[in-house]
């Protein structure tokens, strides 16, 4: 039997987006799931799940409406549930909003001017100025080129009246009317209400600013002189809640007390969010439409934000950029619009003044423009959590709105309040929430359906809404960060920190020559040892890699998929050795065998034998390893090289599917291991794609293995780890990176993963630092602890822009999976590389769309650095290649030397005979046919030789004898790059300098595009081959793997200009001079050697001074790599 | 970057003592669009023509086949690469020393080219008795096919007696491939009844002998049947140039065993054939007189549409593609011109 998703299949779940009678019948069911996992992980007393609270919650939400103390006795009695009045009070932007990026300026200092221009030129769009702008200089916008009647200018402290008189003169000499002078002031606001001493005072101070203000109502309609603030009021301890009621009264008597015969100026209010990310979206929500309520309606509300990021005692730079990313983006999605951010305060290491000032610019730039939130801000419309906070959120402000009137006035109320400050705050029960009521919600993790996710609950079939039905509410995710470098003692001791410093799992990251088969002695590894992760060569180094860990506790996750024979019989045999069986193992191995052909690499064997060898690990660990998941089904590897979403999803499941396949023809049930197939997702910049593609693919594995045949629940429940991308990651101003990596993080949480990784800020640039695992680290801890996000399952479920994108989504990759399927599934599908086309076809798309500016990458194509910013100096880990490699060897002799070589050779005979017998089964057997669900014994035989001492090396050769190695063969897409860029400017004076080039030279440059070492990585020597065919260059392809003497010998044969050498796995320093040697040797060197990828900055002038021609790094565009090498 | 000095004497001295860099370097010189290196070429190849000459003398008669030459033709896809690296191999196991000439045809709109073919022979390309050198085929210039010939002699001067032209086969503006070796193969995929009808049958007549490459796994039934199509349709073609020769169509796969030993005893059969060394010695003699043929077309072409009057040439174009002009009288206005006719 060969399982096939039927024409029907794919019919039905593209024509439908509803529940079918399964699922319908599950979600039944909700609550005694709920109720099972409390059970499990005895944490019941952490949560109020008990159905009788929760059905009474649900039942007063729906018989009586929040109902609203009369306030403002004419307006509504209720808020109504959508979101759309405050969003529409913004400029609408194709379903989205552009908030302004606001920047503070200190006015009394020297370098006002260029702090303004600066700040202008990197993308601010409003300035709030400190201190007296007049005092300071004789400063004149218009002569300085800048005139900001598109920005607003905020001069709070500042004397309102003397600044519109300024103001005025300046806009005159600009030719520009005081009706179009944008200005917030601060004549009334918040600050007058905490001054005066009782309610007379307050009202004096209001009829007395009111008059000054009517003055220049008229003249100046869109300059503001009332700024209510939550910022004073925070100060004396009010909370949130109370903030913004005593702001709404303000408003309200502001305007009450306006002259009517003058217009209305517009109000500002300004809220001051924490990380609370979803109560700060309804607060501000909420203030917004209030505000909206209680003014004539043509009332202009500049509704404003200034996250609050630096906490007591807190001096953790990191910590505040990841306080102000949740801030802007709770404010972007909570119809903030303008954001301003003050500069960073805290330590980063290397860091300059103006990066303060710039970062934080940045943070918001990269919100809008890469993480597309400009395009999303109406992201909660819809969402069930958002609209019961949001009734929360307006029930405990309107409760203090009630008391503020019954106390008699503002003033009376503060001074009671204050009185009472102790007994409130313990009423409130000390709670980090930002609501007293917040205890209800966080009980109703249930959140009422809306239509378009009627009949699905988290927990159950098809877990488009999370595979658990509490989430994290009962557990959070895994913090399981991806590390491994040196030896294996290096990373022990890193791995006790980090697990010391609040890490659950680990997950391994092993080096190229471990992942390819090849002991650290072999000719081949020489370069890459030790450098991408830890270099493991028999059971002697796995056991020092776990030495005084506890492996029947800890989750162990590895990276490997070449060489997942000889590892895991390392891990098993070590665990053995220290006294922990098998069956108490946890964890993951990789074991993904189809996306190494699609695109990563580290593959060592032909497919068909590789898939052979999954089917045995499977078979394995469904009999002897019941707690390890024996695959981790990975997209992360395609999104990196290029794929888009639905690819990714498409292509992850399309591979899920074979598995699936040879699972069940392996003899084994679907239930017996579909429950240990764990899935592994990357996370990029798009936001709201990134959560939907999570979801996407919960629902779509949950269709897929029902149709295959599953029965038990469990089998159908897609558990995944995420990890940020990459690929997103920067190498200039490295410090945005924090921000990328919160972001791409935040949407892993927000899809419901089960572990994360999280990457470190240079990883662009080098390998990993303490210092920047701590940040990576903290990045997870502060959202689990400070954002508040645990507490809510699929918090933006029902939220119609995401459930839309999670439909196309699933369509877009049903789509690609029927592709897949109708050419056979996977396995076949590869052989015509049209997956592999697909994507590299993306991949060049976006490199030309990023090369054009089209798709923004702020400091790369927009919003750089200036150029007279000094390169920060971040301290950088150097591993010590020499001592890592002589250790390595060593202890490779002494192991040889000390073990028993005739049981060795024994044991791999055994092996080796093994897998002969494989091969043949694999080359007669039908694909079709059903084997013996006893396997042929593989993985024991490996743990056999493991225990013998036979090396990683040794047993992947006896695996050799029999499969042999496979070699891929490159191909390369021509066009598809020049088509997106065609009429760049750039691109054309590359053309014209290659066309004169071939005219002096007799023929078209030629460049040979060569990766060298282990390093499998090759979107980017794709990318560059692609991209310089299409400028006119003759490109040939090295092979991939190729020693530094192969690739000089092709250079010599096929007579290039240049070898342009892509590198991502810190082997240049060992590969690239070997390489010019070979070319010396070989006479040629007239050839020139070009580097490009990862290369730390501190190593260009070094690598030159060695006769590398040019070293390019990560975000060069591909015209300017090509002018540049031309030119020399 | 400055390339060392194309000494014609140095590299003609590297060349027949089968030094890789200088055949590299002399390859690249004959494919040059420069005129200066035009100059060193003409110098160059006199020399290897006067030294094939030489070999072929020194050769006992029954060994004319020594230096055979062959393309492999066949649309993209068909698995040339993959072809050639098996044949390659075996050749080298068989004790010759094998050059090939990939030529990968070039972007129209950009010019340039990706050079793949050679990563697609690696088991070849990691053999010492193997050279393989990926060309681009410059077809937006023309030309390549000239230079193809002389790299081909290039090679055969520097000690490979066996060289494979990889190439699509007949472009428009090309000359057929065929034109340039001994013997041309032409690869050809397992297609379901409907379309093998439309294959053209002058891409068929020019070739020697056919092979239905892909015959294995899923290929399998498919090849064999396109086969036996053509097997039957290479019947009804006029009878081949060399007596005794009937065209043979064989599947084959690049990838597995299957077809290669009926490939070797074919060509055990063709080199059985008594007419075959005069044939050949026939073929080559003609082939020198095309070949001047054609140089001295392309020199007179590129030499007047490159010079000075190069904006003359572009108006000649324009007003023959308008009809200002007849092309009989173009010519003859040019050789008048030239002082060739009165
Ligand atoms: N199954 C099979 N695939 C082949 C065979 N020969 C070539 N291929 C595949 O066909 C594709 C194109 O081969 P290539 O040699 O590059 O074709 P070329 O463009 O004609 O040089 C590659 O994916 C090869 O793996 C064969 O005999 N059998
Ligand atoms: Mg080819």
């Amino acid at each position: 039997m060969n399982p096939k998703l039927s024409e029907a299949f794919f019919d039905h779940l593209l024509s439908s987006w509803e529940a079918d009678d399964f699922e319908k019948n599950h979600s039944l069911h909700w609550l005694n799931v709920l109720e099972k996992e409390c059970k499990d992980t005895g944490l019941t007393e952490n949560i109020c799940y008990k159905d009788k609270m929760v059905s009474a919650y649900i039942s007063s939400c729906v018989t009586n409406p929040v109902s609203v103390i009369p306030l403002m006795p004419s307006q509504s009695a209720t808020i109504s549930r959508t979101l759309d009045s405050a969003n529409e009070t913004n400029k609408s932007d194709g379903g989205g909003t552009r908030w302004r990026i606001g920047s503070i300026i200190q006015s009394n200092t020297e370098s006002l001017r260029s702090s303004i221009k600066e700040a202008l030129e990197s993308g601010a769009d409003a300035l709030s100025f400190v201190g007296d702008l007049v005092a300071s200089s004789e400063f004149m916008p218009a002569s300085e080129g800048i005139w900001w009647n598109y920005l607003i200018a905020d001069i709070r402290a500042w004397d309102y009246e003397a600044a519109l008189g300024l103001w005025e003169q300046w806009g005159l000499q600009a030719g520009i009317s005081p009706s179009e002078i944008e200005l917030q002031g601060e004549l009334w606001g918040t600050g007058s209400l905490l001054i005066a001493q009782n309610d007379q005072e307050y009202e004096e101070s209001l009829r007395e600013s009111i008059r000054k203000a009517c003055y220049s109502a008229k003249r100046f309609p869109m300059a503001s002189p009332v700024l209510l603030s939550e910022d004073s009021l925070l100060d004396t301890g009010l909370h949130s809640w109370e903030a913004v009621a005593v702001i709404l009264t303000m408003a309200k008597d502001w305007i009450d007390h306006w002259d009517k015969a003058f217009p209305l100026p517009p109000i500002c209010v300004e809220r001051c969010p924490g990380p609370k990310f979803m109560e700060e979206i309804a607060m501000h929500s909420v203030l917004g439409r209030a505000m909206k309520e209680i003014g004539p309606t043509d009332m202009i509300v500049r509704h404003w934000a200034k996250p609050i990021c630096t906490a007591v005692g807190h001096d953790d730079g990191a910590r505040e950029l990841l306080g102000m990313t949740l801030g802007v983006l709770s404010s972007a999605l909570g119809g903030i619009d303008t954001v301003i951010l003050p500069d960073l305060q805290g330590s980063l290491e290397g860091i300059s003044h103006e990066d303060r000032c710039r970062l934080p610019r940045n943070l918001q730039l990269l919100l809008r423009d890469e993480a597309m939130l400009a395009k999303s801000t109406t992201l909660l419309r819809g969402a069930g959590t958002i609209t019961a906070l949001e009734d929360v959120a307006w029930q405990s402000v309107s409760e203090v709105l009630v008391q503020i009137q019954a106390s008699g006035g503002l003033v009376s109320w503060l001074k009671m309040r204050q009185s009472q400050t102790m007994q409130t705050i313990e009423l409130a029960g000390s709670s980090p929430y930002l609501f007293p009521w917040m205890e209800v919600v966080h009980a109703r993790i249930r959140q009422e359906s809306t239509a378009s996710v009627q009949g699905w609950e988290s927990g159950l079939p098809p877990y488009l809404r999370g595979p658990y039905a509490s989430m994290y509410v009962q557990r959070p995710w895994t913090i399981r960060q991806y590390a491994g470098f040196s030896t294996a003692a290096d990373s022990n001791a890193f791995y006790k920190r980090n697990l010391a410093a609040g890490q659950k799992g680990l997950s391994v990251a092993f080096d190229l020559p471990t992942h390819r088969g090849y002991d650290s002695d072999h000719p081949r590894a020489v370069a890459d040892v030790g450098k991408a992760g830890v270099a493991i060569d028999s059971i002697e180094d796995m056991k020092g890699l776990f030495k005084e860990l506890p492996l029947d506790q800890l989750s162990v996750s590895m990276t490997m998929n070449g060489a997942v024979v000889p590892v895991l019989a390392f891990f098993i045999a070590a665990a053995h050795e220290s006294g922990v069986s098998s069956e108490k193992l946890t964890g993951t191995i990789q074991n993904d065998i189809l996306k190494e052909f699609m695109v990563r690499n580290t593959y060592i064997y032909p497919p068909a034998y590789s898939m052979q060898i999954v089917a045995e690990i499977f078979r394995y660990c469904s009999k002897q390893m019941p707690k390890f998941n024996s695959i981790s089904i990975s997209g992360y590897h395609m999104h990196e090289a290029g794929a888009p979403a639905e690819l990714e999803l498409a292509y992850t499941l399309a591979d899920g599917l074979e598995y699936l396949r040879y699972g069940m023809q392996a003899g084994l049930d679907i239930d017996e291991f579909a429950p240990r197939l764990s899935f592994f997702w990357a996370t990029g910049m798009d936001f709201v794609t990134e959560i939907a593609k999570l979801r996407a693919g919960r629902l779509l594995w949950s269709r897929i293995t029902r149709e295959f045949g599953a029965k038990d629940p469990k089998s159908m429940a897609l558990r995944t780890h995420c990890q940020t991308s990459g690929w997103s990651l920067t190498r200039q101003d490295p410090y945005n990176n924090i921000t990328r990596t919160c972001i791409e993080a935040l949407s892993a949480v927000l899809g419901g993963t089960q572990s994360l990784h999280t990457n470190a800020f240079d990883e662009a640039i080098a390998l990993p630092t303490d210092y920047s695992a701590k940040i990576a680290r903290d990045t997870q801890l502060f959202l689990q602890t400070e954002s508040g996000l645990c507490r809510w399952v699929d918090p933006l479920g029902g939220s119609l822009l995401l459930e839309q994108r999670t439909q196309e989504l699933v369509r877009g990759a049903l789509i690609r999976i029927k592709e897949i399927e109708e050419a056979g599934g996977m396995t076949r599908a590869m052989d015509s590389s049209l997956p592999k086309r697909r994507i590299e076809e993306a991949a060049a798309v976006k490199q030309a769309r990023i090369d054009t500016a089209v798709e923004i990458i702020v400091g790369v194509n927009a919003y750089r650095m200036p150029d007279s910013a000094q390169a920060l100096d971040i301290p950088l880990l150097k591993v010590n290649h020499e001592v890592v490699l002589h250790s390595q060897i060593s202890s490779l002799d002494h192991l040889r030397a000390t073990r028993d070589q005739d049981k060795v050779r024994q044991s791999l005979e055994a092996l080796a005979e093994c897998a002969h017998r494989m091969k043949e089964t694999t080359d007669c057997l039908a694909y079709e046919q059903k084997q013996e669900s006893n396997g042929f014994g593989l993985m024991e035989l490996a743990i056999e030789a493991a225990l013998q001492r036979a090396t990683l090396g040794e047993i992947s050769s006896a695996l050799e004898s029999a499969f042999g190695r496979y070699t891929a063969r490159p191909f390369t897409l021509q066009g598809v790059y020049a088509r997106q860029i065609m009429n760049d400017p750039q691109f054309e004076a590359a053309r014209l300098a290659v066309q004169a080039f071939e005219s002096s030279h007799g023929r078209r440059p030629r460049i040979l595009v060569a990766k060298l070492g282990q390093d499998g990585h090759d979107r980017g020597a794709k990318i560059i081959a692609a991209g310089f065919a299409d400028l006119g260059f003759d490109v040939d392809l090295g092979q991939l793997f190729q020693t530094p003497e192969e690739c000089a010998q092709q250079a010599v044969e096929n007579d290039v200009h240049w070898v342009g050498v892509s590198s991502l796995a810190a082997g240049h320093w060992t590969l690239i001079p070997a390489l010019m040697q070979a070319l010396h040797d070989l006479k040629a060197d007239h050839i020139r050697v070009v580097l490009g990828g990862v290369i730390p900055p501190e190593d260009y002038e070094p690598l030159k001074q060695a006769g590398v021609q040019c070293v390019f790094g990560p975000g060069t565009r591909l015209s300017e790599a090509a002018l540049q090498i031309l030119k020399a | 970057m400055t390339a060392p000095d194309l000494n014609v004497d140095h590299l003609f001295d590297g060349l027949i003592h089968g030094d890789r860099l200088s055949l590299a370097r002399s390859i690249t010189l004959v494919e040059s669009r420069k005129n200066q290196d035009r100059i060193v070429a003409i110098q160059l190849m006199t020399l290897v023509d006067k030294h094939l000459q030489q070999c072929a003398k020194n050769m006992p008669s029954d060994q004319t086949l020594a230096g055979w030459t062959m393309a492999i033709t066949g649309p993209p896809g068909v698995g040339k690469s993959t072809f050639i690296d098996k044949l390659g191999v075996q050749l080298v196991e068989l004790g010759h020393r094998v050059a090939v000439l990939a030529i990968d045809p070039s972007s129209v709109r950009s010019g340039g080219s990706i050079l793949g073919d050679k990563t697609r022979m690696h088991q070849l390309a990691s053999r010492d008795e193997a050279y393989i050198r990926p060309s681009p085929s410059g077809s937006t210039h023309g030309g390549t096919s000239a230079a193809t010939k002389e790299a081909i002699d290039l090679c055969l001067a520097a000690g490979y007696d066996t060289v494979l032209v990889e190439t699509v086969g007949v472009g428009q503006n090309e000359i057929a491939v065929s034109d340039l070796v001994d013997w041309t193969l032409l690869l050809l995929m397992g297609r379901s009844g409907d379309d093998l009808q439309g294959i053209k049958r002058g891409i068929v007549e020019a070739a020697d002998m056919v092979l239905v490459n892909k015959a294995d796994s899923e290929g399998y039934e498919p090849a064999l049947e396109t086969q036996r199509y053509y097997q039957s349709a290479l019947s009804l073609f006029p009878p081949h140039s060399l007596p005794g020769w009937k065209v043979p169509c064989l599947a084959i796969s690049s990838v597995q065993e299957y077809g290669w030993e009926n490939f070797w005893s074919t060509l055990k059969d063709l080199k059985a054939l008594p007419e075959l060394p005069d044939w050949i010695k026939n073929k080559r003699a003609n082939q020198r007189v095309s070949s001047f043929q054609r140089m001295l077309n392309q020199a007179l072409l590129e030499h007047w549409s490159s010079s000075q009057s190069r904006r003359t040439y572009l108006d000649l174009e324009s007003d023959l593609r308008t009809g200002q002009i007849s092309p009989s009288q173009a010519v003859w206005d040019r050789l008048k011109d030239w002082g060739l006719k009165e």
